[in-house]
Order: structure tokens, then C-alpha cells, then sequence
């Protein structure tokens, strides 16, 4: 009875848990360099832009507006500063989206954009552009982003009701998202082709994403979501995490897979239509985001979700100043980056020893 | 003092019963109860019927330290799933449900002590994904103990165990349910383990209880030709423990 | 086809997508030969053998020859008049579509961007644009300072999704003054801040159709009067497009298809 006594009357050796909190505290470090450089991100993406103005001018018409001419105030106010913030909210809740998708599906290539939501999104406005006609009442100018909202809510319900149905297996809501992928884009095909040249050239705009459409309404209305979704998940963090070691598992310390599942998916329905509704659909980032958050945090949510918000956002951002400097004088759309970034990284995935981790 | 007992218990999957009529006698705290059966009889059903994962017909009738769920620690059999933890982020996990996120010392401490009682502390910071199946085990039984139950079901504990390991194991946990006063149940197929550290032992056969009682009134001769199909013996080792030595198939 | 013609027209844009099926064999084999007339893509050199293509298809060969006459007669009036003088050229901002596509959508160095050209103008989409149409960086626009902008309208009432366009076009000079009202806030846009073409008025709507019409000539007329008034104090852009209807439509002229933000130049 050896290991009985070990357990009531000697005190392990405190390794483990000194390394346990100095692994924590190298954790923090991270979370806070990742703060730092999505500052200078954000910074670095409102003093750039073909108006050459010195880093003075954007000082000064950052504290000081009144103190510059209304053209540096509008070009860093007006037309600067709401797609900079937007890349940032945008990047964070398709990130934390594509995140807590991965976690309660248990898949690694799951996303808004892999699953079929940002897809049933893009149809929904093409509808709107289109038809002109929205799917429950509003005013003619949200026809638009109501539409894709309302198409990505019910793409993800969709997807979560059908697989509780069957039991919640994982590949069957992989599989079904890849069926909704392929129907929202024969339907968008669908749409494209009865519309006419120039609404045409809209949809196709949009359905590569852009955050030149940037206002601050449609940045407060993504920021609230993100408001609502992340306290949501920071109570649930512990919960989320023990999902990943298994449905027994998890139910085994005491957590109600299945309720944490259906207010996981509602969150992410929200967080990742809304954007989408809003900018159109820039893939990847709900994919690469939350994976770099893994590779360097690991998955305990309490460094995950922070993680992944920060990752997100810094990736968009910089997209954000790339897409504005490849060409000049041109904004290109920031969806075709994220893509042509995403799709190596996502064929790694596949192939790479990813394998292990899951 | 903790006591349990199953009461005509049956579990459902969806609305299909799998396990039916499930009785024992009341269960005494530090009692070690081996779950014993063939493949697919229902131990691992039954297991869920009792940690409340599962609906099902009957009562389990359970006097606890706690009211809360926190009361039947559960480890399933499944240890194979890779999240990006560390072991003792995993452990710490079994260990903090709730919405609090600080960690307090005394959880660390705990969980330091059960690390080291399992001897795994050397693979305390270790990714789950590059643990071996043994190791994937005895971690799994760290975030049960660390949950500090009253009744632990623990599903085939030790299958993936080398001999030491499973009497090491096996052991401690017959120590801890004398120390702590906890019911331990075990679903394991290896009967001369049951034999060794039950003291109660529950045979499923079919879904349904073929018998529950003393260790040698269960594990018998007939029982290994009607429930297993093989002939044997039962016959004690040098330090007095009944085993079962196997002569072939039966007939 | 179960009209039986005898002649299908197309525009220069559809030659990929019919060579592509074979379109020419397939409808030869039926009896029915393709042309291809273009009014959009090379302005310059399409427009009037395309002129010629439909003068003989329909044998009105002499008429056909008229209006290319007329065209050719009005283009080099004012490519001479620039060649002369060589001015200093402003720099326009097309602000294409207005209402219909968001900030800053412009034209590239064909089209309305070679109109402007052709108007004595530095098209500053072209710039920055490889293609015949696309966006800016609105910011761009604000760090290039246009002198001059045109915004491009038309009536998009029944357009689905059209808001604040500025509607100009044959019969549209009676709501002139709403146009103008709308053209006053699409240059209030972020873009436009502090740049000289507010500053100064000089801003204008155009009819967007100009862009695929054998009237381009009109349209660089209206345009070579806003860039260089001076020089053009002379041309009458509205009598040239009465003179062309009056000659050769067979409806009466309507005026409207441009205006500028102060009324009365």
C-alpha cells in the first residue's frame, strides 16, 4: 500500500506544478506579444495608403482631428479607420467561429467557410442583390446583409439539427457541411445566372469579400456579436476543452455535451453570418486563425479563445494592409488574400502530421 | 458513508433497452466490485446507466459525501482522443469544471499528488497525442481520482496495462476505496484480477445480471462453460489468490 | 431561330463564347450568318466599319456612310483642336455608375477612360487600372485630387438595389434639378473631400449609356467643353446630338444627357 500512503501523507515533488504555472505565465507572454503586434498591425494599417501623410499628420489626426486638414481627417477617419477596425472585429469573430466549430465537431478542417455557412451566406445576398426580394421583411437598404444572415443561421441549425437527429457523429456533420457548400454554390450559380449584367457584377464582388464596404454601424453590429459570443464561451471555457478529450469524457466531469454543443453552434451561426453578411465572404481566416492559436497556445480555452481572437484579427489586419499594396491605388479584394494564403496552409493541414493532434 | 445500490436497473439507447434488470446488494463503502461479463454483454452500458449518461428503467440508489454529479466519477473506456493538452492540462481539466477560471494552489497540489501516487509525473508536460495506450490509461485515471469521487466506474482500467502496472494499479485503487471510503467498480475481463482485489463481483451476460455475489460463488466452473465456453479450474497461486486456469474450449 | 432570320448580330463581347460551340459552322449549316458589331470595346477603331457592317446589311450603305462621315467629322474636330493646343491636361476622376456600384468605381484606360482621352483629360483610373472597369482605393482618389469629376448616371429607377443615382439621359433635363441635388451628395463621399473638382464646381453627370453608342463623339464633345472651355467655347454638344437625331433617328431629340453641378454653365 505504498501509493496510498504517497497520496495522504507525503506532498508530491512541486515540479509539475512550478513548471505548470511558468508554462502559464509563458502563455500570457504570448497572448500579450500577439495584443502588441495586432496594435502594430492596426497601426501600421492607418498610416499606410497612397496618401502619403507622415506618421505626424496621423498622430496628430488621431488625437487632435480638429487639429488637421479635413482631408487627412477623412482619409484616416472615414476611410482608414473603419477598415482597419473592421478587419480586426471581422478576423476575430471568424476566427473564434472557426475555433469553437473545430472544438465541438472534433475536426480540424472544420470553418464557417469549410462547412457551408459562409457559402449559404453568399447565396442569401445574392438573392438579395438579385430578386431584391428578402426573406422576412426590412428595409431595402439591409435586404442585403438580412438576407445572408438569415441563410447562414439556417445553413448552421441545419447542419446541427440533421446531425443530432443521426446522433451526432462527427464525419456526418463534415459530410453535410460539404453537401451545403456544393448546394449554396449551385444556387448561387443558379442566381448568377438570372441576373442580369450588372447586379451580376455586384454578387460577384461580394462573394469575394471585401472590407471596403466597411461603415461603423456594420462594425458595432459585428462588435456586439462579438460582445455576446466571447463572455458566452469564457464561462463555458473548462467545458469546451473537455469536449476535445470526447462526448464520454466530457459527460464524465460533468458536462452537458449536448446543451454546450446547440449553444455553441447558435454563437457561431452569429458570428460567423454576420460578418459574412456584412463583407462578403473572405475564406481561411476561421481555418488558419484558430490553428495558429493551437500551434502556439494549445487548447485549454483560456488561452485558446483569447488566442484565436488575437490570431484572427492579426491575420486579417495584415491581409488588410497587404491587399492595399500590392497594386496601387487599388483595394484588392481581401477575400482573393486570405485565400490564396489559406489554401496552402489547408492542404498542409491535410497532409502534415496535423494528424497527430487529432 | 457511502453506500450504493442498483435497483432492477435497465439503460436505453434511445428508446432500444440494452441492459435490463440490473440488481446488487448494497454496496458498502471501500468496496471493490469487479463488472465482469463477455464482449458486448453491456458493461459499458451499464456504467453509463449508472453515471446518469444514460435513461433507463430501475433505480441507482446512492448515499454520497455530495450531492452533486461530482459524486460518481466515470472513466470511459475510450482514451484515444488528441486534443493539443498537456497531461496535466488534461488532469487539471477533470479537476476545474465551472466557469471560474483561476487555478488555486490546492488544485495543483492535489493533482501533483495523484501524478506521482501513478507514477506518471515524468510525463506530466507531455502532449496526449504522443502518449502510448497504457500511458493514455493512467491519465485517465488521474482525472477521475482528481475529481475525488465517492463511486468510481472505471471501464477496463487496465487493458492496455503491463502485469506490473495493472497490479500497481489495481491495488492503489483497492487502498484508495479502503483510505476514502469510495465504492470502486471496474469492468475488466481478466479474472484472476477480479478474483484478486474484488470483493464483490457483477456478471453480464446478454444485457441482463447472470449473477452478483462473493467473487468464488460468481467466478466458477460452470459459469466459465455456460457464460464464456470454456472449461476450467479454480485453484489458488503461492500467496493464496484464487485464479482460474484455463484447460481449452469447451466441448 | 423560329424567326427564321437571315443574319444574327452580335456584339464584339460574345465572339469567345460563340467560337467556343462553333456558333458560326453550326449556324451556317442553317443558313444563318453572324456579325459582329462593336460600340464598346475599341471605341475608335470599331465603331465605324461596325457602321458600315449594318449600312450594308440593311443596303442602306450611303446612310450608313453618312453617319460614319458625321462621326469621323466630329472626332477629328476635336482631336485637332487638342493636337493644336496641346493643353494642359486635368485630371478626371470617372466616377462610373454612381448609385449603382460602390466607391470608387472607374474606368481603366478604355471606354470612358479613352473618352476622356480623346476630351483632352488625364483619366485617372487608368492609372491604376489594367482592365476596362474596376475599383479604386478611395483614398486614392483623395491623393490624387482630381481637377475634374464625371460621374456617370442614367435612369436606374427600376434597377434593383440603385440608390442615389444620378439620373441623366434622353427626356431626363426635366428633373434636373433633383439630379443636381444628387450629384451635390455623391460628391460629399469621403473620396471627394477637399479635392479641387468640388472646390472649384467642376463636377458633372454624364449619361452612362454613352458607353456602348455610336454617339461617343457627343459625349467627348460634353466632356472636351467641361476640361477646356476655352478652347471649345465654340462647340455645342447639345446641337451636335440634336443634329444627330434630327439627321439620322427616327424620334426627336431629347435633351438631358448630361448636366453639371451649378446649373446655367
Amino acid at each position: 500500500m505504498a501509493a496510498a500512503d504517497i497520496i495522504l501523507t507525503r506532498e508530491a515533488a512541486v515540479q509539475g506544478r512550478g513548471e505548470y504555472r511558468a508554462r502559464t505565465r509563458r502563455k500570457i507572454m504570448i497572448l500579450v506579444g500577439l495584443s502588441l503586434a495586432l496594435c502594430l498591425s492596426f497601426a501600421v494599417d492607418l498610416a499606410w495608403g497612397p496618401a502619403r501623410y507622415g506618421l505626424d499628420q496621423v498622430i496628430l489626426a488621431l488625437i487632435d482631428p480638429d487639429a488637421v486638414s479635413a482631408q487627412v481627417r477623412t482619409v484616416i477617419w472615414d476611410i482608414r479607420m473603419p477598415v482597419a477596425v473592421m478587419a480586426i472585429v471581422v478576423g476575430a469573430a471568424l476566427s473564434v467561429a472557426g475555433a469553437q466549430m473545430q472544438t465541438i465537431l472534433a475536426n480540424p478542417l472544420a470553418s464557417p467557410f469549410t462547412l457551408g455557412i459562409s457559402a449559404a451566406a453568399s447565396f442569401g445576398a445574392a438573392l438579395g442583390i438579385v430578386t431584391t426580394v428578402p426573406i422576412i421583411p426590412v428595409a431595402a437598404g439591409l435586404i442585403v446583409p438580412v438576407n445572408a444572415f438569415i441563410m447562414a443561421l439556417a445553413a448552421t441549425l441545419f447542419i446541427h439539427f440533421v446531425s443530432q437527429v443521426r446522433g451526432v457523429s462527427v464525419q456526418t456533420v463534415v459530410l453535410l457541411g460539404i453537401a451545403l457548400v456544393f448546394t449554396f454554390n449551385a444556387l448561387l450559380a443558379f442566381v448568377q445566372y438570372l441576373a442580369s449584367e450588372q447586379a451580376l457584377s455586384q454578387v460577384v464582388f461580394w462573394t469575394m469579400g471585401s472590407l471596403t464596404k466597411a461603415t461603423w454601424p456594420k462594425i458595432w453590429a459585428t462588435l456586439a456579436v462579438l460582445l455576446i459570443a466571447l463572455p458566452l464561451f469564457a464561462r463555458n471555457a473548462w467545458a469546451l476543452t473537455a469536449i476535445r478529450l470526447g462526448e464520454d469524457k466530457a459527460a464524465s466531469f460533468g458536462v452537458n455535451v449536448r446543451y454546450i454543443r446547440l449553444e455553441t453552434m447558435l454563437i457561431i451561426s452569429l458570428l460567423a453570418s454576420v460578418p459574412v453578411s456584412f463583407v462578403g465572404t473572405i475564406g481561411f481566416v476561421g481555418l488558419v486563425g484558430p490553428h495558429i492559436a493551437r500551434m502556439i497556445l494549445g487548447e485549454d480555452q483560456r488561452f485558446f479563445l483569447p488566442g484565436s481572437v488575437l490570431a484572427g484579427a492579426l491575420l486579417l489586419s495584415v491581409t488588410s494592409i497587404v491587399s492595399k499594396s500590392i497594386l496601387p491605388g487599388v483595394v484588392f479584394p481581401i477575400g482573393i488574400i486570405t485565400a490564396l494564403v489559406g489554401v496552402p496552409f489547408f492542404i498542409s493541414l491535410i497532409l502534415s502530421n496535423v494528424r497527430r493532434s487529432w | 458513508m457511502v453506500t450504493l445500490q442498483l435497483e432492477a436497473l435497465g439503460a436505453c439507447y434511445g428508446k432500444k433497452l440494452i441492459v435490463s434488470d440490473v440488481s446488487t446488494t448494497p454496496l458498502k463503502a471501500g468496496e471493490i466490485v469487479a463488472v465482469i461479463g463477455p464482449n458486448a454483454a453491456g458493461k459499458s452500458t451499464l456504467f453509463k446507466r449508472i453515471a446518469g449518461l444514460l435513461k433507463g428503467p430501475g433505480e441507482v440508489s446512492l448515499t454520497a459525501t455530495t450531492k452533486s454529479r461530482k459524486a460518481i466519477g466515470y472513466m470511459p473506456q475510450d482514451t484515444s482522443a488528441n486534443a493539443v493538452l498537456t497531461v496535466y492540462e488534461s488532469i487539471l481539466l477533470a479537476r476545474k469544471q465551472g466557469s471560474a477560471w483561476s487555478v488555486e494552489d490546492t488544485d495543483l497540489r492535489f493533482i501533483d499528488t495523484v501524478m506521482q501516487a501513478l507514477n506518471i509525473t515524468p510525463i506530466a508536460f507531455r502532449d496526449l497525442g504522443a502518449l502510448s495506450g497504457g500511458q493514455r490509461q493512467l491519465v485517465s485515471i488521474a482525472q477521475t481520482l482528481v475529481r475525488e469521487p465517492d463511486v468510481m466506474l472505471m471501464d477496463e482500467p487496465t487493458s492496455a496495462l503491463d502485469l506490473h502496472r495493472q497490479i500497481e494499479v489495481l491495488s492503489f485503487m483497492q487502498a484508495q476505496a479502503r483510505l476514502k471510503g469510495m465504492i470502486v467498480l471496474i469492468a475488466i475481463h481478466d479474472l484472476n484480477q477480479a478474483l484478486r482485489f474484488a470483493d464483490t463481483v457483477l456478471l453480464i451476460a446478454d444485457g441482463k445480471m447472470r449473477a452478483c455475489g462473493h467473487p468464488l460463488d460468481v467466478i466458477n466452473p460452470m459459469m466459465l462453460r455456460d457464460v464464456y465456453g470454456i472449461d476450467a479450474r479454480i485453484e489458488k497461486c503461492s500467496r493464496q489468490f484464487d485464479h482460474v486456469i484455463v484447460d481449452g474450449v469447451a466441448a | 431561330m423560329t424567326l427564321d432570320p437571315d443574319v444574327l448580330i452580335l456584339t464584339i463581347g460574345n465572339k469567345a463564347a460563340a467560337d467556343e460551340v462553333n456558333l458560326e459552322e453550326m449556324l451556317s449549316g442553317i443558313g444563318v450568318k453572324i456579325v459582329y458589331v462593336d460600340f464598346r470595346e475599341h471605341i475608335i477603331d470599331n465603331t465605324v466599319p461596325s457602321l458600315h457592317i449594318l449600312g450594308q446589311l440593311f443596303g442602306k450603305e450611303e446612310r450608313a456612310q453618312e453617319v460614319a462621315d458625321f462621326w469621323q467629322s466630329k472626332m477629328d474636330a476635336i482631336a485637332k483642336v487638342i493636337a493644336d493646343n496641346n493643353p494642359q491636361r486635368p485630371d478626371v476622376f470617372m466616377y462610373r455608375a454612381a448609385g449603382l456600384v460602390e466607391c470608387c468605381g472607374t474606368f481603366g484606360p478604355d471606354n470612358f477612360g479613352l473618352m476622356v482621352e480623346l476630351a483632352g483629360g488625364n483619366n485617372l483610373g487608368s492609372d491604376f487600372l489594367p482592365g476596362y472597369t474596376g475599383s479604386i482605393n478611395p483614398e486614392q482618389v483623395i491623393a490624387s485630387n482630381p481637377d475634374l469629376i464625371v460621374v456617370t448616371g442614367s435612369d436606374w429607377t427600376n434597377s434593383a438595389n440603385a440608390e442615389g443615382f444620378v439620373s441623366v439621359g434622353p427626356g431626363t433635363a426635366d428633373g434636373a434639378e433633383v439630379s443636381r441635388e444628387v450629384l451635390a451628395s455623391l460628391v460629399e463621399a469621403p473620396a471627394f473631400t477637399g479635392s479641387s473638382a468640388v472646390a472649384e464646381g467642376n463636377v458633372h453627370a454624364i449619361w452612362h449609356q454613352f458607353y456602348a453608342s455610336p454617339y461617343q463623339f457627343v459625349a467627348i464633345e460634353a466632356m472636351a467643353k467641361w476640361f477646356h472651355p476655352d478652347l471649345f467655347a465654340d462647340v455645342d454638344p447639345d446641337a451636335t446630338f440634336k443634329e444627330f437625331y434630327d439627321r439620322f433617328l427616327p424620334i426627336d431629340y431629347q435633351p438631358g444627357a448630361w448636366l453639371s453641378l451649378e446649373a446655367g454653365e
